[in-house]
């Protein structure tokens, strides 16, 4: 672990028309780590996650992608140290699982270039990792919530990028898929990935989290350390809500939210 | 490895499927250029082509040579480029626009391109000079896509909703327009039958010109819009990832949008209103090539060739006249686009 941050965020701000989505942000994302980004519907998660990755472009304020100004970095070159998991690929085509995760390695390519052999190792190690070797003949849109995670996680590795953003990676997903997907983003973590997801289950971000940011009507609340972060005040002002932390007689110690 | 047995078996498919339409289509062109009132023998067309090619029957007076020559194989060529550049249109706009159902005829630019062919007959232009048609009818047929698409776009996402809807009234909007310019043209009734019989899709009396115009286009789109096939095999996932993996997605899908326009426009401008081509020879293809538009665009550019020169021996053959080939792809291609309908209608529901 370092605490060298490899996304450096400084005065960010982004706003759809007079709408001020995001307003003078200001965080920092170690490298080798998993940050956990929560706050209400609407704080701007998503929208901070997409400015990062340059999706869309932030009015002001400055980006730094491992000691690069974001602006500076070519799309292509950037897409090779960034790259963003969204929620659901909805695709109205039948593309084959295969294909689908190959699309990761497009920066990679030249304008004509085909898939070579060096890319199928990788493509073929991004399956073999996330477990989805078994459907690579299947199309896209016949996968489960689970497995199409799964599946864009592939692609996210295939990019080779190491900063893997992840906009509610579990939010769709039951507690088997849920728990799947942390364990693999560990992992990823072990391999020296950074990852930051945008999470909604509070108790999932506490156990898998290094850090947490809290994000509220577009504003930066808090950034810290996951397990400082569970205060029920900052609870209360984030989410307007009431915690409560209970240990259950096995030991297992549970939230619990109260209006 | 890639080579998987199911890969394997879907290579081998579209290979399969490719080689078919190939054949398919030489035997149709062949059969082409033997239809007319005049039987001549497939064995002496093949003479009379080999000795033009080389120049070796320059000059010759054998009525069969300029009937073969300057009339049948034109025009059978000119039915190919232009089936082509349907198909070939349809596959890049269903992928722009994420919609297997998107087709030039469906968003507008079709009637697009026909109103700037029929304003440049109207306007007397077409008399002036060959390339003023296509012109016409590439730049409107470009115009409504940019139109129709900014329509459509709001924060960088296209609503195929919005885009089906604006396709409606665009073609309401062009096709009025249209039959203005046929009332208006029909004083002189000379012009008022060619708008017409022209706007129902016609291969009669087509020239080298004709051939040579419509070859240029297609030869461009076609290669132009292979290097951006990989980029759009990403856009029609979906535009954001397409960002995400380094796409320059403006940059790509106005190169697409304009190659599409060039396809339609010039298409139309030689042969007229021929409907359903883009919708049925991209979608049919599909299902056997895959979605890698780098593999689609030219097999559904091959299907879309067979389907128009089939049309047009079929209309010589049992039309007399009366039937045309925009008549008869859109009697065949109507009843299709239905059963896509009914087929799919579950998927659609929620837009």
């Amino acid at each position: 672990m370092s605490d060298h941050p490899i996304v450096h965020i400084r005065n960010l701000c982004y706003s759809i028309g007079p709408k001020p989505i995001l307003h003078n942000i200001n965080a920092d994302f170690a490298a080798g780590q998993i940050h956990g980004i929560v706050g209400p519907n609407g704080a701007g998660k998503s929208t901070l996650m997409r400015t990062i990755c340059r999706i869309w472009e932030a009015n002001s304020g400055t980006i730094e992608i491992d000691g690069r100004e974001q602006r500076q970095i070519s799309r292509r070159d950037l897409s090779q140290l960034v790259t963003l998991v969204p929620q659901e690929s909805r695709v109205d085509f039948s593309i084959r699982v295969f294909d689908f995760v190959a699309m990761g390695r497009h920066p990679h390519l030249h304008r004509l270039q085909w898939l070579q052999s060096h890319d199928l190792d990788i493509i073929n190690q991004a399956l073999a990792v996330t477990d989805t070797e078994c459907f690579r003949d299947r199309y896209i849109n016949q996968l489960s919530g689970g497995e199409s995670q799964l599946v864009s996680i592939a692609r996210a590795l295939v990019t080779e990028a190491p900063i893997i953003l992840l906009d509610e990676p579990t939010s769709a997903l039951d507690i088997q898929h849920k728990l799947h997907i942390m364990e693999l983003l560990s992992l990823l973590k072990q391999q020296g990935k950074t990852i930051l997801m945008n999470i909604h289950d509070l108790d999932l971000a506490r156990r898998h989290c290094d850090t947490l940011t809290m994000l509220r009507q577009g504003r930066l609340y808090y950034q810290g350390s996951a397990q400082q972060a569970f205060s029920s005040e900052h609870i209360r002002e984030v989410f307007n809500v009431e915690i409560e932390e209970s240990t259950t007689a096995h030991g297992i110690s549970l939230l619990f939210y109260t209006s | 490895m890639k080579s998987s047995p199911g890969w394997q078996r879907e290579r081998l498919r579209a290979v399969v499927a490719v080689l078919v339409v190939i054949g398919v289509l030489l035997a149709g062109m062949v059969f082409s250029v033997t239809i007319g009132p005049w039987e001549i023998a497939p064995a002496k067309i093949g003479r009379i082509a080999i000795e033009m090619l080389f120049g070796s029957a320059a000059g010759s007076n054998d009525p069969a040579t300029a009937i073969v020559w300057y009339g049948r194989i034109p025009r059978t060529l000119t039915g190919v480029l232009v089936g082509f550049a349907l198909g070939c249109a349809g596959a890049i706009m269903q992928g722009i626009f994420k919609n297997p159902m998107a087709s030039p005829g469906i968003i507008g630019t079709s009637s697009g391109a026909a109103l700037g062919a029929v304003l440049a007959i109207y306007f007397g232009l077409a008399a002036g000079s060959l390339y003023m048609v296509p012109l016409f009818s590439v730049s409107v047929a470009f115009l409504s896509l940019l139109v129709v698409l900014g329509i459509a776009t709001t924060g960088g996402l296209t609503s195929r909703y919005t885009l089906l809807l604006g396709g409606i009234a665009f073609n309401a909007i062009f096709t009025a327009l249209t039959s203005v310019v046929i009332v208006l043209s029909t004083e002189q009734f000379e012009m008022a039958r060619k708008v017409v019989s022209w706007l129902m899709g016609d291969l009669n009396n087509r020239s080298w010109e004709h051939v040579v115009i419509i070859a240029v286009i297609a030869l461009v789109a076609l290669l132009g819009s292979l290097l951006f096939a990989r980029d759009l095999n990403i856009i029609m996932v979906s535009e954001e990832q397409a960002r995400n993996f380094g796409v320059n997605v403006g940059l790509s899908r106005n190169f697409l949008l304009f190659f599409s326009a060039l396809l339609t426009g010039g298409a139309i401008a030689v042969a007229g209103g021929i409907g359903f081509v883009g919708l049925i020879a991209p979608h049919m293809m599909r299902s056997f090539v895959g979605s890698d538009n780098r593999i689609l665009l030219p097999s559904a550019g091959l299907l879309g060739a067979v389907m128009v020169v089939y049309a047009d021996c079929l209309v010589r053959i049992v039309g007399s006249g009366g039937l045309r080939i925009g008549v008869l792809t859109a009697l065949l291609g109507g009843p299709f686009f239905l059963y896509l309908i009914i087929r799919d209608r579950k998927k659609y529901v929620y837009f």
